[in-house]
């Protein structure tokens, strides 16, 4: 029997060595701005969901731009026709955006849900945890990349929207940033924000608990249906702010509206929202809700923080 | 023995999910130099080094490391680089990729980020060739590779490898354990993971032995060697003629007892050998002298789970 020798490599290390290293590190804001960017790379690596997300957006945003062109019936002017704001909050309305619609949870679920699982399971928290960054440096890039990568969807069709919106309304350049009408954008994007930071929040929380991304897809789906079903119960009851209690799914509108200053008979007469009778008034709801949606978004994070510092790398 | 220690662990104990006990009630002192952590698999070593390096959280006693308290005190890992034992990668990447990736993530600017990462593949002795690979395309032995060289990035004072040989070719690992010694004489202290002895014995100077979850004995490799080849060897012998070879053996000095397994065609012997080194030296003599033939042989007690049994039975 004849057996092969392996002579062994004589290990070589160079002059570059040992102790003499200089360390100089970059600022912790610069390493954190990498390492979300690094991770919106990740969120966005299986390209087909995205394509298709953003090729049904186009083709939304497509039609939804010719019906504002075309919208002026019989040509009259837009400003008598239909006051600015409320065009905005029609055509808002309409494209399903930023208004927490289903185009919107499905982007974070597929965004967020396995943001965690990803490095739970590919044992890459022992990357992370393994270096000089804290937990919660660890937190905030995974959360500011779900969160931009969202906001990028949610934001770029309302800005879009509000130039299309102008160019109808026949604005000159220097319209567009007129306090006059630049408010109501700057309204429509903090909602947004709203939305989103909520949003993303409740999903890290999620798929920091479950094992599997389409657990977190499951309660996503169901939480919006459960609370219209709630709904749809108190309305004929009359119980007086219904969409108070069954959360944001049902009041994001109000929250929209509140924030556009559009009151109560015009979402009755104007949008059909005959549920709107139900409610004290817009501010009110609105405010309430927004309140409630702080305030979780505060739980959410609060308890994702523990969850993650209190991790265990097993 | 250093005289400031840099890992102490005082009574400590770990539970896992479902009463599994890691680690109990165990009590000790790392110092410089290189340090072997030795014991059969479930013996507690993986651990051990996970609470060492703050990836778990003792559930009694204490754990520190350059004086600290290592659990989401991440501030350690300037100091400490960490190989875990399972494999940690993004493995979509190159190995450059991933080592750039992680020293950015170390606080590394870009550019020496790039620096960092090949200096700590020179060492590791991947070449241009391989590191520009994907993970995915790695042999084990590679990976092992690309797992200690992360843990170098940053010029850490104290590495611990949680099992860096495991599954290795033998030129790594004769590769990697030149690494150590060099590291060694450079002042680099190691703590180090193995099952075997023979892996770790060339360069480290102490030995722990942990053993069901306990630290069962310590002291310098001379010491740990004897108590690990001096006491008695099972061993296994295949043969066709078991009587007639068991009466040849049991007259032999160092055997203690012979015993049969009849099987029909599957006969065998197992030999207790009180002195392994001394029958080992006669068994071919004998062997040769009567003509008996023998198909297999092996000493079973190779195997630190043999040894420990002996230890904690005397
Ligand atoms: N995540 C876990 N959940 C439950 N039990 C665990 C877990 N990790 C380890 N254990 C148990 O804890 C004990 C010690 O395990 P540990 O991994 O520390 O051993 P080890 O010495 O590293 O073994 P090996 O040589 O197999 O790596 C074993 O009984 C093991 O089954
Ligand atoms: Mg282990």
């Amino acid at each position: 029997m004849s057996r092969d020798i392996v002579e062994p490599e004589e290990a070589r290390i160079y002059g570059i060595g040992y102790r003499s290293w200089k360390r100089s590190f970059q600022p912790n804001s610069k390493r954190f701005l990498f390492l979300t960017w690094e991770e919106i790379k990740l969120i966005a690596r299986p390209r087909w969901p995205l394509y298709v997300f953003i090729s049904l957006r186009l083709i939304f945003f497509i039609f939804e731009v010719l019906g504002i062109l075309n919208a002026p019936p019989s040509g009259i002017p837009f400003e008598q026709y239909i006051p600015f704001k409320q065009f905005y909050f029609s055509r808002l309305i309409n494209s399903g955006s930023p208004m927490l619609g289903l185009t919107d949870v499905l982007l974070v679920f597929y965004a967020g849900s396995s943001v965690l699982s990803r490095d739970r399971l590919s044992g890459a928290y022992s990357l992370y945890f393994s270096r000089p960054l804290t937990r919660l440096e660890y937190l905030a890039v995974k959360f500011s990349a779900v969160a931009f990568y969202v906001l990028s969807f949610t934001w770029l069709p309302a800005i879009y929207i509000y130039l299309a919106l102008g160019s109808a309304y026949d604005f000159k350049p220097v319209d567009y940033l007129k306090w006059e009408y630049l408010q109501y954008l700057v309204a429509v994007l903090g909602y947004g924000l709203l939305i989103i930071l909520l949003l993303t929040s409740f999903v890290l929380l999620l798929s920091s608990y479950l094992k599997k991304g389409w657990y977190v897809g499951v309660i996503l789906v169901a939480l919006p249906i459960v609370s219209s079903i709630v709904y749809s119960i108190l309305v004929p009851l009359e119980v007086q702010n219904p969409s108070i209690y069954v959360g944001p799914f049902a009041s994001s509108i109000y929250i929209l509206a509140w924030f556009l200053d559009i009151d109560k008979t015009v979402l009755v007469e104007n949008f059909g929202l005959f549920d709107a009778t139900l409610i004290t008034s817009v501010s009110y709801v609105g405010s309430m809700s927004a309140s409630i949606i702080l305030a979780l978004i505060a739980v959410f994070l609060g308890v994702l923080f523990v969850r993650i510092r209190s991790l265990e790398v097993v | 023995m250093a005289k400031s220690p840099l890992i102490v662990f005082e009574h400590v104990t770990k539970w896992y999910s479902g009463n599994v006990i890691g680690l109990n009630q165990c009590s000790a002192t790392i110092g410089k130099g290189i340090t072997g952590l030795l014991g059969p698999n479930g013996a507690g070593k993986s651990t051990f080094l996970k609470l060492a390096t703050g990836q778990i959280y003792p559930n009694i006693g204490q754990v520190s490391i350059f004086g600290v308290n290592p659990f989401a005190n991440t501030g350690i890992f300037t100091k400490v680089g960490y190989c875990p034992e399972q494999d940690a990668f993004w493995s979509w990447m190159t190995g450059k990729e991933f080592l750039v990736n992680l020293s950015l993530v170390h606080g590394f600017s870009k550019k020496e980020a790039k620096d960092e990462a090949k200096r700590v593949l020179e060492i590791v002795g991947l070449d241009d060739a391989r590191a520009d690979r994907r993970i995915v395309t790695y042999s084990k032995g590679m990976r092992q590779r690309v797992k200690v060289a992360q843990a170098m990035i940053g010029d850490p004072e104290l590495l611990i490898l949680d099992e860096p040989f495991a599954g290795a070719d033998p030129i790594t690992r004769a590769y990697l354990g030149k690494v150590f010694e060099k590291l060694k004489k450079k002042g680099v202290s190691i703590l180090i993971s193995s099952h075997v002895l023979h892996e770790v014995e060339a360069f480290a100077s102490q030995i722990k032995l942990i053993y069901r979850g306990r630290l069962l004995a310590e002291g310098p490799v001379k010491r740990i060697r004897q108590l690990i080849y001096d006491h008695p060897h099972r061993i296994f012998i295949k043969t066709k003629s078991p009587r007639k070879l068991a009466q040849h053996l049991i007259i032999e000095p160092s055997v203690s007892s012979v015993e049969i397994s009849n099987g029909g065609k599957n006969s065998s012997l197992w030999v207790l050998s009180k002195n392994p080194y001394e029958f080992y030296r006669t068994l071919p003599k004998i062997l040769i002298d009567t003509g008996i033939p023998v198909e297999e042989f092996q000493s079973v007690d190779d195997n630190l789970q043999a040894v420990f049994d002996y230890l904690i039975s005397r």
